[in-house]
């Protein structure tokens, strides 16, 4: 068998002793060496590349996010900065996109839909199918009410003016043209995207 | 009417020349260099300082003092080899066609100056260090002819050294290193620039040894991969599988309550790479930092992942169960 240069070797303290280092008179440095390492545990982390989720801008993030530590051995993200790599960024943040872990780790953030009843002065936690048919229900409604085909002098529109539709900033340029093209098969013109606010 | 030498600034102008002393470059693209050459006057001496300051009461001691006197011979080598050959531009138009690095050991024929740089280093490294076995190959590499050199050093370029030669290969690399280091450092960065970025030399096609992680903040932050053969080093995207290119599934392990190395680990081909943060420590050099963190390598290979080795610590690791 043969050694090569080229391929994947996992090293161990017993390979190490057969590799070049015991070939060369170090036979027993191996072992020594898996010894004074073995007291040191393995930390393990993940970096995942994303976008910042505040403004239209759309900087890169590397997202640092570990389990060491956690209780449930759930993975959280640790530190957050900004991706050297991005060529819109070039690594840098501004002072919220840099504060961006706080964001992501916040007790106050909406982690479920909640719903505050006709009426109502508080809002209480529902399902994500109470809130998408809701949501969707009362959509048909406004837009079976509203909806204008055609215009006084009779030439076809097909307009919904009477909703609107906001969308998130940190989207890449497919998921704007879905969004375009979902939102304005529907017949709203009021569509916006929260990058310019 | 376009005034006398404009037309010349328009056209001839460097695509990012050097701002001059006091010049001010904000608003310009701040880019650190996609290839970096080697410097000759300090690479080998830099890495042997390392390897000694690393030394000292080391698991490896005895294996860091030998790899830092073969490093200083490889410094003494250098200068003072005899002129070799160099891909000239019809060369690396052709390399370049192929999509192979101009001084791929399998596309350029290396010449004999290397064996020069072998035999010097043999004469002058420290013999103090070199334990009995490591004196048996030296002894071997002295008396040995000038075509089995050439067949070792094929061998090892190939990867297809035997167990037994594991030894020997060390000098061999040592004196193939100061052979494609002096090569790569005279070729002409702008040569070797490529579309895109790829996990082996694009001077030499070697396999890189580790990669360093400038500091981030406004000084870039990126990673620069360096070659096990040649010393070049050259930027690619960090959090990507050096082996495989994959930006998925990537998990970062390290030695609790060390900042300054982590292995990148994919979970798509198992296999990882070192990754130095020089934000952390900035004495780091790739491949003595490579040698003087195996215990990393150790316990992440018992985590199931496996790397390319370090040219100086070739031999028999277990491969990777698939």
């Amino acid at each position: 068998m043969a050694v090569t240069r080229r391929q994947f070797m996992k090293v161990s303290a017993a390979g190490l002793a057969a590799s070049s280092v015991g070939a060369l008179g170090f036979m027993g440095a191996g072992e020594g060496l898996a010894a004074g390492v073995r007291p040191f545990r393995l930390e393990k982390a993940t970096e995942t590349r994303n976008t910042c989720p505040y403004c239209a801008v759309g900087c890169g993030v590397l997202v640092y996010s570990s389990a060491d530590g956690a209780k449930d051995s759930k993975a959280r993200v640790v530190h957050i900065e900004g991706d050297s790599d991005n060529p819109i960024n070039r690594g840098t943040l501004c002072a919220r996109g840099a504060a961006s872990l706080g964001f992501a780790n916040s007790v106050n953030r909406l982690q479920y839909p909640v719903h505050r009843k006709p009426g109502s002065d508080k809002f209480e936690r529902v399902s994500w199918e109470f809130a998408m048919e809701r949501i969707a229900k009362l959509a048909k409604e406004d837009r079976d009410k509203n909806f204008i085909a055609k215009n006084r002098d009779g030439v076809t529109v097909n307009r919904w003016v009477s909703t609107g539709f906001l969308a998130g900033s940190a989207c890449s340029n497919e998921a704007g043209y879905l969004t375009y093209k979902a939102i304005r098969s529907t017949g709203i013109l009021a569509l916006e995207n929260q990058a310019r606010i | 009417m376009v005034p006398p030498g404009s037309r010349q600034a328009l056209t001839s102008g460097s695509d990012s020349p050097a701002p001059a002393f006091g010049e001010n470059i904000l608003g310009a693209a701040a880019e650190s260099e996609r290839v970096r050459l080697p410097d000759l006057s300090t690479v080998f001496q830099i890495r042997a300082a390392r390897l000694r300051a690393l030394a000292p009461g080391h698991d490896l001691e005895g294996f860091l003092r030998l790899i830092a006197a073969l490093v200083t011979a490889q410094h003494q080598a250098l200068s003072g080899l005899p002129p070799g050959s160099m891909p000239g531009a019809s060369e690396i138009g052709k390399a370049r066609l192929v999509q192979r690095a101009p001084l791929d050991p399998a596309i350029w024929s290396r010449d004999e100056s290397w064996r020069v740089a072998l035999s010097r280093i043999l004469e002058t490294i420290d013999l103090e260090v070199l334990p009995d076995s490591a004196r048996v190959a030296r002894e071997a590499l002295m008396q040995a002819d000038k075509a089995s050199l050439e067949s070792l050093a094929d061998r090892f370029l190939g990867g297809d050294v035997a167990v037994g030669e594991a030894a020997q290969a060390v000098f061999v690399a040592a004196a193939l290193q100061v052979a494609w280091t002096r090569m790569a450092a005279l070729l002409d960065a702008g040569d070797l620039a490529r579309e895109t970025e790829g996990g082996e030399c694009p001077a030499c096609g070697s396999p890189p040894v580790s990669g360093l992680v400038s500091p981030g903040g406004t000084k870039f932050g990126h990673r620069h991969l360096h070659c096990s053969l040649c010393a070049t080093s050259w930027r690619y995207t960090r959090v990507r599988c050096v082996h495989c290119g994959s930006t998925d599934r990537i998990s970062f392990r390290n030695l609790a309550g060390t900042a300054y190395l982590r292995a990148e680990c994919c979970e798509a081909c198992h296999g990882y790479s070192k990754v130095f943060y020089i934000e952390k420590a900035r004495t780091l050099e790739p491949l003595a930092d490579d040698l003087a963190s195996l215990g990393l390598d150790v316990l992440v290979g018992e985590e199931g992942f496996a790397r390319v080795p370090n040219p100086f610590v070739l031999g028999m690791m277990e491969p990777p169960e698939k």
